[in-house]
């Protein structure tokens, strides 16, 4: 196949692909290393606006979304932390936006410049009660491209906040590509409520869902109940509510009723069936089950290296799994995690993070992590492990 | 009421918040818009309570955040039909207090909303506590030992940060002629609305007159409200159709067939250590476009520290036959040192283990050849001097150009080709010359 090369950074990929995937309005803070997503997204996006601080992003962009109108941001770890609260609130309200995080180096406002990928539990905890906030992460910059389609089809299609998690190496680097894989994908649409206009029929915000007022058709074949149709606020239909609260179908506050707590279960099987839907992953097989090398995002490149060396010196029991939906942890990954003997988790940061997600604070003999905090992971600090 | 479906509200026997109610759906009904273009944005709170008896669309979110949440919605109505929308947003003195820089930036900005802030004086929901909008009277009581401390004039910082219409009544009796005057003012309108919690204010203060609080004038001075313009864009780059793959291919590579063969190396790479603002990360940059014009593949990454414009500034260059995956350099093919800056940055990253190649400045390494006389015989070193004649800025590209063309890593005409298209042309191209006819000079470590 012809090959169409450029030499281009994450962050262009990311916002041309949110742009094609039909996101229409950017609303930003400039926080490093997710600053040149705001540069191009001011250049990029038909609407784009800077906002004072990252509460008012978050609230902003679920101010648009009520609209009907698809907001993005991107921000790192100390921006994520102010915008925390209001993704609960559109997470409840059940809004689509797609919110870029580039990770850098922490805790706390750690290293600016400094890239890491440590923030994967804080959007494992970030929703109260344990509810699932959808996390994708592209492992290269072919992923760039399609992940951000996925991400912003699966926040409009389920009605939910989803996170891109990236990180700063990823999105500042300036890489040769081949973009001539590079397709505009089908843009898959919220669900709106139709409704012959009859003045008397009554519409409930969060009752109506029943293929969310889509035909089959629309839904790509599945056939989901669990996410409400939608009506913009300000349509001239029916009246409709958006709660950030405990509710009822109706949308208004509900102290703990039954019907309200089955509106709230609802949010985590609808992110269970998105994150079914979109499983993501990148899975080579190695000869035998023994060994497992996991990873995800930037660490991902080391592991493609390690694994070609380990291959040219014959050593070929290693499986690699590269995981692009990282949160809730989709069944097949968990799968083929415990069909293999060893497992070593390659991340960049100090804990191990994914590991957590799926081990727990257990000590496990066959789990295995490797590590680094401050710089990347070399393919070398993975053959000193599994060579 | 048109606007009300019931009469009978949750607040408690008293409340100001009752009379809101009333008086917010009596403007509406006067001010004659339909129930179904009017969006209210309320806080969590006592306030938010009105929810519930509104037939309008209702939108109910955190404490403190109700005017930017309704800032968001004016911002995601910009069509023509939608301009005409009503949005309205309550928020307590509490949610104001917490959410003070949100009505200041809508009020900078000018946004087309209305927001009434009922200020009964205290936090009614969590035990009567004070907010920033609490008198000294009610301040003095609650809070032991504090004194003096003035509540905000809400409605003077809104004016000054350029509302276009701002205003505190006393909540009693028929005011719905204030919220129609808010309602119909075109940019960002605040009513502050003096009320008393009964179960929390009341026993400081049975009336609201004692508190020195009285209405104040329409304030002058009006700004254009705020509009999000739509404009088309250009793409950061292009697809390609399939069937045009070819066709972009030979003019994106042009002067593939002039390139030299990069030998029997895979991949080299360089690190530059320079100064910011001194071109090391332009210079990189053009190396990974010369290389892509040469049909190999690269990567860029650059480190400086975050004031970006002074310190050090480290440029990062890959360039390989085959496609790039891990991108960070351990031990370089050549390291090349532009300034003392970039001196001082090489010694932090590679602690005198480095055993590679060499360019260094003829300044530096004349006033810091003492300081590491090991390097000497450990690796090869070439002193240049092209800070002196490209210039400062021109040094890092001089030495970039003298090791990428003196190895065969990259043609001279790709480089000079993408010179040519980048935003100071002259200037690199004499930085490209400079170090091309050093490549002709026998070199002297």
């Amino acid at each position: 196949m012809s090959q169409k090369k450029l030499l281009l950074d994450g962050s262009k990929i990311l916002v041309e692909s949110c742009v094609r995937a039909g996101a229409d309005i950017y609303i930003g803070y400039p926080i490093t290393p997710s600053n040149w997503i705001y540069r191009y997204s001011l250049e990029r996006f038909s609407s784009a606006i800077d906002a004072p601080d990252e509460i008012s992003v978050l609230q902003w962009m679920a101010g648009v979304s009520t609209t009907g109108r698809f907001p993005v941001t991107a921000t790192s770890f100390p921006g994520f932390a102010l915008m925390l609260e209001s993704i609960n609130m559109a997470y409840m309200m059940e809004l689509p936006m797609l919110i870029i995080l580039a990770q850098r180096l922490g805790p706390s406002t750690g290293s600016a410049t400094q890239g890491a990928q440590g923030d994967l539990l804080l959007m494992r905890g970030a929703i109260s009660g344990g509810f699932s906030l959808p996390v994708f992460c592209p492992s290269n910059f072919e992923d760039l491209w399609y992940t951000t389609y996925k991400a912003v089809n699966a926040a409009r299609k389920y009605r939910s906040p989803v996170v891109l998690l990236t990180s700063k190496e990823m999105v500042m680097t300036q890489r040769t590509i081949d973009i001539s894989s590079f397709k505009e994908m089908p843009i898959i649409k919220t669900g709106t409520h139709k409704c012959k206009k009859k003045k008397n029929c009554r519409f409930e915000p969060y009752g109506e869902l029943e293929l969310g007022g889509r035909s089959h058709e629309e839904l790509n074949g599945t056939d989901d109940e669990h996410v409400p149709a939608f009506l913009p606020a300000g349509n001239p239909i029916h009246q409709t509510r958006f709660n950030a609260s405990t509710h009822g179908k109706g949308g208004l506050i509900q102290k703990a009723t039954a019907e309200a707590m089955e509106n709230t279960k609802r949010l985590e099987v609808k992110i269970r069936e998105m994150m079914k839907e979109n499983t993501s992953f990148c899975f080579k097989e190695g000869k035998s089950k023994d060994r497992l090398l996991v990873t995800y995002g930037v660490t991902s490149y080391a592991c493609r290296d390690a694994l070609e060396e380990l291959e040219r010196k014959g050593i070929n029991d290693v499986s690699l799994l590269i995981v692009k939906s990282l949160l809730p942890v989709p069944e097949n990954i968990k799968q083929i995690i415990h069909e293999h003997g060893a497992v070593y988790f390659a991340e960049e940061n100090h804990t191990g993070a994914l590991r957590r997600v799926l081990f727990g604070e257990n000590d496990d003999p066959r789990v295995h992590g490797i590590n680094t905090i401050g710089r990347s992971i070399k393919p070398e600090d993975i053959l000193r492990r599994l060579g | 009421m048109k606007y009300l479906n019931s009469l009978r509200f949750a607040y408690c026997r008293g409340c100001g918040h009752n009379s809101v109610a009333v008086n917010t759906a009596r403007a509406l009904e006067n001010s004659g818009f339909d129930s179904l273009d009017v969006i209210t944005v309320s806080d969590i709170g006592c306030c938010g309570l009105i929810d519930r008896y509104l037939t309008c669309h209702t939108v109910h979110g955190l404490h403190g955040r109700a005017c930017a949440l309704a800032s968001g919605i004016r911002i995601g109505l910009q069509n023509k039909e939608q301009k005409n929308k009503v949005i309205l947003a309550f928020q307590g003195d509490g949610g104001a207090t917490i959410g003070l820089a949100h009505i200041l930036e809508a009020a900078r900005r000018n946004i087309n909303i209305t927001l009434i802030v009922q200020n009964n004086m205290v936090y009614g929901m969590t035990g009567g506590q004070c907010s920033g909008l609490s008198p000294v009277c009610i301040r003095e009581k609650a809070i032991k030992g504090e004194c003096n401390s003035r509540p905000y004039n809400l409605v003077k910082l809104a004016h000054d940060a350029g509302a276009t219409y701002s205003r505190r009544i006393t909540g009693i009796g028929n005011y719905s002629e204030y919220i129609q005057e808010a309602l119909s003012a075109d940019g960002f309108s605040l009513l502050e609305i003096m009320e008393v919690c009964p179960s929390y204010g009341m026993s400081t203060s049975n009336d609201l007159k004692e508190l020195e609080y009285h209405s104040d004038k329409k304030l002058e001075e009006e700004w254009p409200p705020f509009r999000l313009r739509k404009e088309k864009t250009q793409p950061l780059f292009h697809l390609i159709p399939k069937e045009d793959c070819r066709t972009v291919e030979s003019t994106s590579q042009r002067s593939g067939g002039a390139c030299t063969d990069i030998g029997q190396k895979e991949r080299w790479s360089a690190v530059i250590f320079g100064s910011a603002g001194e071109g090391v990360q332009s210079a990189t940059g053009l190396m990974a476009r010369s290389a892509l014009e040469c049909g190999l593949w690269a990567s860029k990454k650059g480190s400086y520290p975050i004031t970006v414009g002074s310190g050090f500034s480290i440029g990062e260059l890959i360039i390989s036959k085959k496609e790039i995956l891990y991108d960070e350099i351990s031990l370089p093919d050549i390291v090349i040192i532009a300034s003392i800056d970039g001196l001082n940055a090489f010694s932090r990253r590679f602690p005198w283990k480095y055993s590679g190649h060499m360019i260094i400045e003829r300044s530096v390494w004349e006033e810091n050849k003492s300081s590491f006389p090991d390097i000497i015989n450990k690796i090869q070193v070439l002193v240049k001097n092209f800070r002196k004649s490209s210039g400062a800025k021109g040094a890092a590209l001089s030495s970039l150009v003298l090791w990428a063309v003196g190895n065969s890593v990259l043609s001279e005409e790709a480089i000079i080709s993408c010179a040519s298209e980048s935003k100071y042309p002259d200037k690199m191209i004499i930085s490209i010359q400079n170090a091309l006819a050093e490549l002709e000079l026998p070199i002297h470590p």
